[in-house]
């Protein structure tokens, strides 16, 4: 909210510069968040203001706040009026249908004023707020809305038809024509509240008068409205409508019926100053009766427990006292001081409320910091040292870690959806219409690739740590996922990489000799081909190269290796338990074969065979490579397997070897067809 | 056959003399003295040879061999001590990358502060990012008609669902599922529909600390914001409370920290704080005359943005490896 230096002070004695209101109102919780010189050598200065003290968007109030915190007085302006016209209730009838959207309605007549140019005084406390003057009926509103806090209106009497007033819900496809020289007419909902003469809506209530029946240089008579609305019903009106005033900003944020009446006699005043006229006798009301001020009770004890801070009960007291709060202590309970907090504080209700009332006014400078805190040991979690391990193994292996949005194109979320899964679509707003929440996040890595890619970065690893979510049998899942991609650089190795990836981390998580089963599984249309990967024989996520039209949707057209991981429950028991081997002391024999089988052969198969021969001393079987060509012959290929041995007891024989070698060579041949070079 | 030994051998001297490095020194090798090299190759013809010359052109054959082999040890030994007196190597010729990958700046602070807290006796509270409104705004003393609950500003899922908008929900959670006294801290993705700009992104991190136990007073809170500055952000970081308002605690406090900024002290705001409203424990069935608490959020994007003088908070979602690998 601006706040003009010099208005401030107004209420203020002794007045306070605008450094030290500024610093006192941060104090307060109304931070600074601008400051500006105007002309006649005021300040502007713009403060934040927090959603529930409504009764502190207005001069006075911060003043008020001012006061209280530095102990200054507080001088607000206490009208008196005097009435030479006829009773109010003759010259116009109002009647309140919506006491819930209205508690309050006020209508009070002024006959025979002039309108005119406002007194340089007033205009320039307007000019101050970056408010522009118009003419002296509508700049005195204005001035009561930011001197106290109350929106008010004035119609022109003589254009409202009855002259009548009625507080209505807005008929089906009712038009209005708001004020402000562009202004178009609006067509409202049965949801606005409008305020009517006999005939139409004069007025959208507490958010903007209407253009037909507002202040003229011709007007004469005037209808001075000070109400009070449903801060919901005002926002929401506001809202639909985009409609936003410097009086819907406050009616959002409560208006308290209580201090209705005092703004609009100050209106009064100040019309019949500015402009004369002959006031008419009383005021025509239709509303709720105001409610009786609360009576609130916090204990000292309670106070000082909250804050650590030992607070003298005659303190609080003082301090409840210099914000109006009227605080007793309670002759019969020691520990209780009795309260009652003005019309305007609606914010206040409760114990907490009053306690909050007395850290504010102590100021969070008073807590003092203490050296030491109270620990109370907290063990690690497994879930959450192994995460942390995956991420520093998957960097230690050059993948960069990526953060991306968890919402993504339907089309590109549709395009990795498990069979008989729904994507999750977030509601409409505005164009964010095609946004919905990922089902995996190997589309977000691929953007990745291809943002890079677009800026000459080729041969990238990413792998994210996210969540995932899919509707599945009408209900709804979220995940923790751990995906990796990248640029293919050889196609020979085909999932090889990835495959290597995974069998660290798994190694990581389940220790050494932990075996990752891998096997072919063309069920996830994204990956061509696709496997899944299994320990223990749960399914822990799987990889493939990705389809080559969900490349195409990035842009991406070489091939990429992705995986999807869950490791959630490979977590479980993070660290494993890790005993040592000794190390062997006898020397190893290794053999190489090279075996010649049909494509279609897979290592698994060879392998199994080799494991199935059982063989003595038999340390290790790896993988060396694979090859195809011309030498070979179509539809075959060459795999080179070394095979280890080692005794743990002795050094073995080359002879011992051999014969171990052949019975492989002749199981190959036997069961693979395979035909073996040496 | 002698001729072809002697050529043999005077071709592997001749070479052998060209050879600098080891690289060239191995192809020297594979070419005369390997598998498929020449003095393999040779070999057989031996048989082809009258018997009575055979003994010495063995003799030559392994003369020949061992002359190579010694100029082969004798050039690898040269080697190996050129390369260590780095006769010929350029020593301002510049390092090979080292293929190391790198965590991501937001969850590299959210590891750090964890730990910080961890040290604090916190520990990782988590919960889902779908999240019902009970969770996000009813439990969090955000009534009905609470402007919080805008469908403009947040983002809304059929069934009553919606994305969080606040870590807070994990408070909720946890003291649902657990008896106090508890310390935990949450972190994770929270999601309000904000234009992106260079400070606005519609998704963000936030990290959540909530404590409770008996006498938990604000001073408390303070102290431990106090500690985690220091600890964070430096030994002459300080912390600062100003008045706010938020729904689920009372008193509240918006907290600033002063943390070096391009090398300077500076007053950052970090978040809110408070301690935890007596209706929040009620909704979670908690005595609020027996126990108190404080709670605080800090934006992880925040502290890390003003760290490490990131200007646009898009940089740190758009994953250009040029801009990760800064860290």
């Amino acid at each position: 909210m601006y706040a003009s230096t010099k208005w401030i002070n107004d209420y203020l004695d002794p007045p306070a510069t605008a450094e030290e209101q500024a610093e006192l109102l941060t104090q307060a919780g109304f931070p600074l968040e601008d400051r500006q010189e105007v002309d006649d050598s005021d300040i502007r200065q713009d403060f934040e203001m927090s959603s529930n003290r409504g009764d502190c968007v207005c001069h006075v109030g911060l003043a008020r706040e001012i006061a209280a915190v530095s102990g200054r007085t507080l001088k607000v302006p206490r009208p008196s009026l005097r009435a030479t016209g006829p009773q109010a209730g003759k010259l116009v009838t109002v009647e309140n249908r919506q006491p819930k959207e209205c508690p309050l309605y006020t209508a009070r007549i002024i006959r025979g004023a002039r309108v005119r140019p406002s007194p340089e005084w007033l205009a320039s406390r307007l000019r101050a707020i970056n408010q522009i003057p118009r003419n002296n009926i509508v700049d005195a509103s204005n001035f009561v809305l930011f001197e106290l806090g109350q929106p008010t209106h004035v119609f022109d009497l003589a254009t409202l038809a009855g002259p009548q007033i009625i507080v209505r819900m807005a008929l089906p496809g009712e038009r209005f024509l708001p004020i402000g020289e562009s202004a178009e007419r609006i067509t409202l909902s049965q949801e606005d509240l409008v305020i009517a003469d006999s005939r139409r809506a004069v007025a959208l209530a507490g958010v903007k008068g209407g253009q037909e029946t507002c202040v003229t240089d011709a007007t004469t008579d005037l209808l001075i409205e000070a109400a009070t609305f449903d801060p919901v019903m005002v926002r929401r009106t506001s809202r639909r409508l985009t409609i936003e005033s410097d009086s819907s900003f406050r009616f959002e944020r409560g208006v308290s019926p209580g201090q209705v009446d005092a703004a609009a006699q100050r209106l009064a005043q100040l019309i019949l100053e500015l402009a004369g006229g002959e006031l008419a006798e009383g005021v025509v009301v239709d509303g709720a009766a105001i409610p009786p001020t609360r009576r609130i009770t916090m204990r000292p004890s309670r106070c000082r427990g909250i804050l650590g801070v030992e607070i003298p009960t005659q303190k609080m007291i003082q301090w409840l006292d210099r914000l109006e709060f009227q605080p007793r202590l309670d002759p019969q309970r020691k520990d209780v001081i009795e309260c009652r907090p003005p019309v305007y504080r609606l914010d206040v209700e409760r114990e907490i409320d009053l306690i909050e009332e007395v850290a504010r006014m102590m100021g969070h400078d008073g807590l003092a910091v203490d050296e030491v805190i109270k620990v109370r040991l907290a063990p690690p979690k497994a879930t959450e040292l192994a995460q942390r391990a995956v991420c520093n193994a998957l960097v230690g292996m050059g993948f960069v870690e990526t953060v991306t949005h968890s919402l993504i194109s339907r089309r590109a979320a549709e395009a990795c959806l498990e069979p008989g899964s729904e994507v999750m679509s977030i509601q409409e707003i505005g164009d964010r219409t095609d946004m919905v929440l990922r089902p995996s996040l190997l589309p977000s890595l691929l953007g990745v690739l291809a943002h890079n890619r677009a800026n000459g970065l080729r041969r990238l690893s990413v792998f994210e740590t996210a969540a995932i979510f899919c509707r599945r049998d009408q209900t709804h899942s979220e995940s923790r996922q751990l995906a990796l991609a990248a640029d293919l650089e050889n196609a020979q190795d085909g999932l090889r990489p990835f495959r290597g990836v995974i069998e660290r981390l798994v190694e990581l998580l389940r220790g050494r000799g932990a075996g990752v089963e891998v096997v072919a599984d063309d069920t996830f249309p994204w990956f061509a081909p696709g496997a899944v990967a299994r320990v223990d024989g749960q399914v822990i996520g799987r990889l493939g190269l990705i389809q080559p039209s969900l490349g195409q949707l990035f842009g991406l057209s070489d091939p990429i290796v992705g995986a999807e991981l869950a490791l959630a429950d490979l977590y479980e028991g993070f660290p494993p338990d890790t005993q040592v081997r000794a190390l062997p002391s006898f020397p190893a024999i290794e053999r190489d074969i090279s075996a010649i089988v049909d494509v279609g052969i897979e290592w698994a198969q060879v392998r199994g065979v080799i494991e199935a021969q059982d063989l003595e001393h038999l340390e290790a079987i790896e993988f060396i490579s694979s090859f195809r060509g011309k030498q070979i012959g179509p539809g075959r290929k060459s795999v080179l397997i070394r095979m280890r041995f080692r005794a743990v007891d002795h050094t073995l024989t080359n002879e011992s070897v051999d014969k171990q070698v052949a019975v492989v060579m002749e199981a190959l041949q036997d069961q693979l067809k395979a035909h073996i070079r040496r | 056959m002698l001729e072809a030994l002697d050529e043999l051998k005077a071709d592997g001297l001749a070479g052998i003399e060209t050879v600098a490095d080891t690289e060239a020194l191995e192809m020297w090798r594979i070419r005369f003295l390997g598998a498929k090299g020449r003095l393999k190759a040779i070999m057989p013809r031996i048989k082809g040879v009258p018997p009575a010359q055979r003994p010495e052109v063995g003799r030559r054959l392994n003369a020949v061999k061992r002359s190579l082999q010694s100029a082969y040890e004798r050039k690898s030994a040269e080697v190996a001590a050129g390369a260590a007196a780095g006769a010929e190597i350029d020593v301002t010729e510049p390092g090979i990358p080292v293929g190391l990958g790198r965590r991501h700046i937001i969850t590299r602070t959210i590891d750090e502060i964890v730990e910080v807290f961890g040290r604090m006796g916190f520990c990782v509270a988590s919960g889902p990012e779908v999240e019902d409104e009970w969770h996000n705004f009813d439990a969090l003393n955000i009534g009905p008609d609470h402007p919080a609950r805008e469908p403009s500003d947040n983002f809304y899922l059929a069934g009553g669902l919606m994305l969080r908008s606040q870590t807070s929900t994990v408070q909720i959670r946890t003291m649902a599922l657990t008896k106090p006294p508890l310390r935990v801290v949450a972190i994770g993705r929270v999601y309000r529909p904000d234009t992106h700009d260079a400070t606005h992104y519609s998704m963000f991190h936030q990290v959540e600390g909530l404590y409770v136990d008996e006498g938990v007073t604000m001073v408390d809170l303070k102290t431990t914001l106090f500690q985690f500055a220091r600890a964070y952000l430096g030994p002459e970081a300080e912390v600062r409370m100003r008045p706010s308002f938020f729904p689920f605690t009372e008193p509240s406090a918006e907290v600033d920290m002063k943390m070096k900024v391009k090398g300077r002290y500076q007053w950052v705001e970090m978040g809110g704080c408070g301690m935890v409203d007596p209706n929040v424990f009620e909704a979670v069935g908690y005595d609020p005359e027996h126990w108190t608490g404080f709670a605080f959020g800090l934006g992880i994007e925040r502290i890390a943005m003003r760290k490490y003088g990131i200007a646009d908070i898009r940089w740190l979602f758009e994953n250009d490896a040029r801009f990760l690998r800064q860290f």
